[in-house]
Formats: C-alpha cells, structure tokens, sequence
C-alpha cells in the first residue's frame, strides 16, 4: 500500500473498530472487509474532516476499495 | 420555577419485526443489532391517530401521577403529523378527549427530532410569563402515516410513539441552560414529498455528528459543566449507530449514554422523553444533558438538574 492508501486503512479501521485492513486488501470490496452502509457515512465523514476531501453522493458507491478511495482523495488533494 | 413532575407514554402494541425483512434488505442480523439497534418499529393501529395516540399517554400518566384534566391550564403537542389535515391543531382534539376546562391553552408545536428541547422551553418559558401552573407537554409523531414501507432508509427506523411529560411548580427537575440551532438551507435531506417521507441518510449523519458535539460542548461551558460531571446524556434515538458515533466523538463513557430503541425504533420528537421516563424516578440522576436534532434541519440541546 502506499502512503494515502495506508491513510485510508487507518481511517477505516479508526471508524470501524470491528474492521481491520491488511497489506493485501487494497482491491478488496469495503463490504467483504465488514464495512457495512452506516459505517460508509463515517468513514467519508471522516475523510472530509481529516483530508478535506468531501466525496458527491453520487460518486461514492463507486468507490469501494481502499485503492479506488486513495487514488480519488489524491487525485483531489 | 416551573419543572418537569412526571413523565408518561404509549408505544402501540402492533409492530413491524426487523428481523423478518433481513431479506427484503438484505439486512444481517449483526447490522440490525449494532448498527440499526432497532429489532421492531412499534405501529399504531388503523383506528388510531396522532391524538388517539397522545390520550392514551395522558390515561398512563394519571396512573402514575393523577391529574384532574380540569386543573390542566396549558396543553402542548409537538407534532408534524397531525389529526387529519392538522385543522383543527391536535393539542385542540386531545384538549377535547381529556376533557380539559375552557381556560386551558392549547398549541401544537411542528418540529420533528428536536422537538421535545424546544418543546420544553417554549412550554415552560409560555407557563412562567402567563402564571400558569399546570402544563402538559405532548410528544407523538406517528411516521408510519408518511413511511415508505419499501424504502429501507426509512423503514427500518420510525416507529409510532407518544409522551406527555407533566410540568407544574412542585416538579423537580428544572431547565438550567438551552441551545438551539437550524440550517435550513439543508432541510431537504429529510423531508415530506407529497406524504412520502424522504431521507438522505449520509447529509442527515453528516449534520448530526458535527453539530450535535459542538452544541454539547458549547451547552456544558456556557454552564461551566464538565461532561463529567453529567449523569446522563440523553441523544435523540435516531439510530444505534449515531448515538454511538456521538458517545464517541464527545469521548463520553458508553454508561452514560443509554440507547432503548430494540423494542420501538426511532419515535422524532418521543424518543427523548421515552429515555428520559426511565431515570425521571432515579434518585441516583440528578443532571442530564439533553439533545435533539434531525428536521430542519434543527438541533437543540438543554440541561435539566435537580
């Protein structure tokens, strides 16, 4: 994982306390880590609050891996 | 000093298990438990409506704490889904129901989720200006009249619900602080389209664990109160997932911030009230922190000691 992309597990793993991200689960679907659609609304919550990147409703069903994510907030920061 | 003597309510028998639309939603049992932390949505029945709902919370308070309807001279109802078309106001047919005397006021108030704070001090502040002694304030906004039985943003949540919380000189609990807040500019998140109700789920999340903290923490400084030194924080029940979210943002001990929505769901304006009955007794509580939010977009929180 690079850098933003270890950011995103941490935020994750910081929102969801029953989630946790390894090095290998970069392309692998937020729901089959345990995130959960309540758990979604926290976690871009708090990408807007700590990366100040606030995701469109419309865009964010697309992105669930943590690559997409950390590749999307780059792509904005 | 006015304060809050009793609280009663009614939550209808009829319900909707959660558990038997785990497939309708694709829903597991671990979500509905943590997550939702709703197991069932109470449901009035057909013959019921909004003041149906409020007269039945009124005969359990004379259970507890007799009241003559007669002595009642003011009568509140917060609501947003009236008797019929809302003409006449609900507080004026359960004014009728009780049987409350001709000198008695009667209003309905239309706030959803920080229904009950505002409800309180605008109860309190109209009792204490016109020398009025005796007050209930009604709590009961059924969605199911507006629910969607097919939109799981919603579905899942609202339950039918009614409180009455008697206010009089002798009630032990008095008001010490109130904040209020409203970004209407939002409002469309959660909404009634053509008697639909429509929540955008995210936005709704998104203003309560950012403005809910804030306003606490505003609350307990402009009474110089540490958070611990409150009892209890009594959270709008909208879901399990936003009260912990809150306990968690405010770094509060989850003890301290009681959830009670299995058995009825999220009940707008009643949820607070249907909290706060089960400490109103505790000799053990004797400061809460209060906060509503949701319709509005609006929030407000308050500081009840005793």
């Amino acid at each position: 994982m690079n850098a933003t992309e270890k950011t995103v597990a941490e935020i994750i793993e910081d929102v969801c306390s029953q989630v946790r991200v390894s090095e290998g689960d970069g392309d692998t679907p937020l729901k089959d880590l345990g995130v959960d659609s309540l758990d979604v609304a926290g976690i871009f919550l708090a990408f807007q609050e700590k990366l100040g990147v606030r995701v469109p409703d419309d865009e964010i069903d697309a992105l669930n891996t943590v690559r997409l994510i950390a590749a999307y907030l780059d792509a904005r920061r | 000093m006015i304060g809050l003597h009793a609280i009663a309510s009614y939550v209808p028998e009829g319900s909707i298990s959660n558990y038997d639309r785990r497939e309708q939603f694709g829903l597991t049992d671990e979500f509905i438990a943590a997550k939702l932390g709703v197991s069932k949505v109470s449901r009035m029945g057909a013959q019921e409506d909004t003041a149906a709902l409020c007269v039945e919370a009124f005969r359990r308070l004379q259970r507890k704490r007799p009241v003559p309807a007669g002595e009642v001279d003011c009568l509140v109802v917060c609501t947003q889904n009236p008797d019929g078309h809302g003409i006449p106001h609900t507080s004026a047919v359960v004014h009728g129901e009780i049987g409350a005397s001709e000198r008695c006021a009667a209003f309905d108030v239309s706030l959803g989720c920080s229904g009950y704070v505002y409800g309180l001090s605008i109860a309190l502040a109209f009792m204490q200006a016109n020398g009025l002694r005796q007050g209930l304030l009604f709590t009961a906004d059924p969605y199911s009249k507006i629910v969607d039985p097919d939109d799981k943003n919603t579905a899942l949540l609202f339950g039918d619900a009614a409180t009455v919380t008697l206010l009089r000189p002798d009630g032990p609990w008095l008001a010490r602080e109130f904040l209020f807040g409203t970004r209407g500019k939002e409002g469309a998140a959660l909404n009634n389209r053509a008697g639909r109700l429509e929540m955008n789920g995210r936005a709704v999340f998104n203003f309560s664990a950012t403005a809910v903290p804030g306003q606490v923490a505003q609350l307990l400084a402009r009474a110089g109160v540490a958070a611990g030194d409150v009892d209890l924080f009594l959270f709008h029940q909208g879901s399990r997932y936003i009260v912990d979210t809150l306990a968690r943002r405010l770094a509060l001990p989850a003890a301290k911030v009681p959830c009670n929505l299995a058995e009825q769901g999220n009940t707008v304006s009643s949820s607070i009230p249907l909290l706060f009955e089960r400490y109103i007794d505790d000799p053990a509580v004797r400061r809460v922190l209060m906060s509503g939010f949701g319709v509005g977009l609006s929030w407000a929180s308050c500081l009840l000691e005793r």
